[in-house]
């Protein structure tokens, strides 16, 4: 919170990732309160973390487009971190007591049930969906302190297909406001894309065979 | 706006006070007063209820009546000043003594009085969210769960 504050976009992202993960230690504990809170710093997050991802995109009206459209998501992030709902979810962290390990634990099934269900993903739509799956099952046994390695790396793998669809949707919008972007960049990023979902599903097929 | 206004059910002792766990007796009176709020048809499309401890555990306990979101809200744990914005059509508050009561007092007669309300027990208010704008419809104590 302390380094969105100061404009930083890794913090931006950190503070994504950390409500994500404290919603899988909700659902380990049985817990549904916090959850929507959670969700909400979490999308609130997201605006900027997303525009975030289009500085990479070499293109000066593009760019000039993103940098009005980042201040405007910043005013907005920190608008929503001075809420109180913000604090208020950080107070009541603090008195939250532990999940019993055990019972965690067998919850697992549950997430791992989820993730086999969407194994034979093929499209960048139930790519999308299978890296949320893993995203869980990887933060729940990183909870139980248990090896997920390989999660770690397919959700990598996985995570440059959603970068890159991503920068395009984002030109989308540049486009929408008026903007020019040239066929080639676009062709590029959505070779690229086509690229990156091959790699995914490889890397899914591989990685299924050692998923039990 | 019907509002429903509820005390932390009863917790234990202990040091410090935020951190205070739900006793045994407290989460029965819960289940009971679920069960019987579930058969009068009772649900809230909002719940927004205080960080501490024993207020949390309430709340969770009456998450199967929420419909919509729960929200956090410190306001709930402490002495408020001037009402918040709210939103929603039916809505359940948890919190604590006294300020719970001082708001039934706020939104019902129009002064900040002392309004007893017993743990684990609900104030039924039904009208607009401001001072003196509600009428009470129901006090129900925790043994009558």
């Amino acid at each position: 919170v302390a380094g969105s504050f100061k404009g930083d976009l890794e913090s931006v992202h950190l503070l994504r990732q950390a409500a994500r993960r404290l919603r899988v230690w909700l659902w380990l504990g049985d817990w549904q309160i916090l959850n929507d809170d959670l969700r909400w710093l979490q999308h609130r997050a997201g605006r900027v973390r997303d525009l975030g991802l289009g500085k990479g995109i070499r293109l000066t009206g593009f760019q000039k487009w993103l940098t009005d459209e980042l201040a405007r998501a910043w005013e907005a992030l920190w608008t929503d971190l001075e809420h109180p709902r913000r604090r208020g979810v950080e107070e009541a962290l603090t008195w939250m007591p532990p999940f019993a390990y055990k019972e965690a634990k067998g919850h697992l099934e549950a997430l791992k049930h989820r993730v086999r269900r969407h194994l034979k993903a093929q499209s960048p739509e139930e790519l999308h969906i299978l890296r949320r799956r893993i995203r869980r099952l990887r933060y729940a046994k990183e909870w139980l302190q248990l090896e997920a390695e390989d999660l770690v790396r397919l959700q990598d793998e996985l995570g440059q297909l959603s970068d890159l669809r991503l920068q395009l949707r984002l030109l989308g919008a540049f486009e929408a406001r008026g903007g020019r972007v040239p066929a080639r960049l676009q062709s590029q990023l959505a070779f690229a894309a086509f690229q990156a979902q091959a790699r995914a599903r490889q890397a899914v097929r591989s990685w299924t065979s050692s998923f039990s | 706006v019907e509002l429903y206004l509820i005390r932390h059910a009863e917790a234990l002792d202990g040091v410090p006070d935020e951190a205070r766990p739900l006793s045994s007796e407290g989460w029965k009176t819960l289940r009971r007063a679920v069960k019987t709020l579930d058969h009068l048809g009772i649900r809230w499309d909002r719940l927004l209820h205080s960080p501490l401890r024993r207020a949390l555990e309430t709340a969770e306990a009456l998450m199967p009546l929420v419909r919509g979101e729960s929200e956090v809200a410190p306001w709930l744990a402490h002495p408020w000043q001037e009402l918040p914005p709210l939103t929603g059509e039916r809505v359940a508050l948890v919190g604590h003594q006294p300020w719970l009561g001082e708001l039934v007092s706020w939104l019902w007669r129009g002064e900040r009085e002392e309004f007893p309300i017993r743990k684990g027990g609900l104030v039924w208010l039904k009208g607009s969210w401001q001072r003196g704008g509600m009428e009470l419809l129901a006090l129900i104590p925790p043994q009558w769960w």
